[in-house]
């Protein structure tokens, strides 16, 4: 994943810093290294350059953001661009539970070989600036990785610099709220409950 | 490369020694009694950056030293509209903002006066509200238009004064870099002394409901030193005695009352520092305040008086 590197190191970071900038806080909740599961809000295509900034290059090369494959791999080099540079979890939206393999069994393998990821539980980007209800699949990953640390960051603005279906980038300065780590079993919650929980962080005050 | 000039690299030089000279001051105290100086330390260093990135940015090469500015002005307006509430629609006029930064800095390079003094106030000003005609939405209209064309004037507008200022033909010996390093120095230095002067001695507040931390001894004594400042340096002017002792209280009391400007601006909006770009410092506009008032009011004086 050296081309991951180089790719967020001098291309992605450089461009976040300089054209919208990022405010970030608490930046102490993030963290340095280990395996790791970030939520976060879902508004624009910005929002996983965001997040991918926030960490070093060590750290970045095992952070893979959860996306649908029927939207990243639409075209070849979109394709490219997500496996290569972005490094992407593909999630096929389209099986069906009757269907032989689990939806989530890709998330799963992530998991399994030490890769920490970046899911929007929100499934797609929603109405700019506006929370959409999480899907519960969140809540069934937390349960069966119950040792890993869910970190929720809540993000600001960038849906307004790059709204869905906009290709005008207007330059705001992103904001990005690191909270608090939280794991299934500090929990005595049933799934709907917890994902409820992990919901709260996104709500505002 | 107008950093191979002796004026301006002597000034430069003599930045560094200030700066060393007060991260000695910073050393002593710290030793001196426990009170947390980390602050100081921080501001101390950015404030090595801060000069170390301007001169390379701006003393190398026009064209460089143009785009560096207008990067500042940039900043300075996209921190501006994250910081103060807008809604989803404007991004569409902001974008404008962003866009005309590039006719105004374009012409503050070419020296075109005309077209420089009036792109911002006219034809933004013209145009703001026929993109929102053209947006159909009437609800906000008044203050969303007001609030992006008020941050252009200020952030893009007068801000572009430094560029027009650094492009001027040289008078008497005197080139545009020198004349914009004397603005400079002499603009965050008074912020300097403002901040010093108000720490040692400061009693009566002077704007108590906008910021409390300001002084009328702070600003007074500002007053006195900025303008000993800018006879000193007045060798980067083709000024006389009493234009530099005119052009020190200009500088002085404008960047006093940008930096409260910008204050009431955060006031409003219910933050403390308008950012985190620079440790210590804050935001970029907690740097740039003062200079938003400085920069048009210390050009318009050197352009009246030679040009």
């Amino acid at each position: 994943m050296m081309l991951k590197s180089l790719f967020f190191t001098f291309i992605v970071k450089p461009v976040i810093i300089l054209i919208t900038g990022i405010s970030i806080k608490n930046p102490q909740n993030l963290p340095k290294s280990g395996q790791f599961i970030i939520i976060a809000n879902h508004n624009s295509h910005l929002d996983i350059m965001a997040i991918m900034s926030l960490f070093d290059s060590t750290v970045i090369r095992k952070v893979r953001p959860v996306a649908a494959s029927d939207y990243f791999f639409k075209n070849r080099i979109l394709k490219w661009i997500s496996i290569h540079l972005i490094d992407i979890v593909p999630l096929d939206r389209s099986i069906k539970h009757a269907h032989s393999t689990h939806p989530l069994q890709p998330v799963y393998d992530a998991l399994d070989q030490g890769d920490s990821l970046i899911i929007f539980p929100e499934g797609s980007r929603g109405d700019p600036e506006k929370l959409g209800r999480f899907k519960n699949g969140i809540g069934h990953l937390a349960k069966k990785y119950q040792n890993i640390d869910i970190i929720p960051i809540v993000l600001e603005e960038t849906g307004k610099c790059l709204p869905k279906n906009e290709a005008l980038l207007v330059p705001f300065i992103i904001k990005a709220e690191i909270k608090k780590p939280m794991r299934f079993k500090n929990y005595s919650l049933e799934i709907q409950d917890f994902v409820l929980k992990l919901e709260e962080n996104f709500k505002k005050g | 490369m107008s950093i191979l000039e002796p004026k301006i690299y002597a000034t430069l030089l003599l930045l560094y020694a200030i700066l060393v000279f007060a991260f000695i001051i910073y050393k002593l105290l710290a030793r001196r009694d426990s009170k947390d100086y980390t602050e100081l330390r921080a501001r101390i260093v950015s404030w090595f950056y801060m000069i170390t990135i301007f001169a390379l940015g701006v003393y190398l090469n026009d064209i460089v030293g143009i785009i560096f500015l207008a990067l500042i002005s940039y900043l300075a307006f996209k921190e501006y509209v994250s910081l103060i509430p807008t809604r989803i629609i404007d991004r569409r006029i902001i974008f404008y903002g962003y866009l005309f930064i590039i006719p105004q800095y374009y012409f503050a390079y070419t020296q075109w006066y005309e077209m420089y003094i009036i792109t911002i106030p006219v034809y933004l000003f013209l145009f703001l509200p026929f993109r929102q005609i053209w947006i159909g939405e009437t609800e906000g209209f008044i203050g969303n238009t007001s609030k992006v064309y008020w941050g252009a004037m200020l952030f893009i507008f007068a801000l572009s004064h430094s560029a027009f200022l650094y492009k001027l033909e040289p008078t008497e010996g005197i080139t545009g870099p020198m004349m914009l390093l004397y603005l400079l120095f002499l603009t965050e230095i008074n912020d300097v002394f403002q901040y010093i002067c108000g720490k040692s001695f400061g009693k009566r507040k002077i704007v108590p409901k906008v910021s409390p931390n300001k002084t009328v001894e702070g600003f007074l004594g500002a007053l006195v030193l900025t303008t000993i400042m800018a006879i000193a340096l007045s060798y980067l002017t083709p000024f006389t005695l009493w234009e530099s002792i005119a052009a020190g209280i200009i500088i002085s009391s404008g960047g006093f009352i940008g930096d409260v400007v910008v204050s009431m601006v955060k006031r409003d909006v219910g933050v403390k520092d308008s950012g985190n770009l620079i440790a210590g410092h804050g935001g970029i506009l907690d740097r740039l305040d003062s200079l938003t008032y400085t920069a048009p009011l210390f050009f318009h004086f050197i352009y009246y008086l030679y040009y």
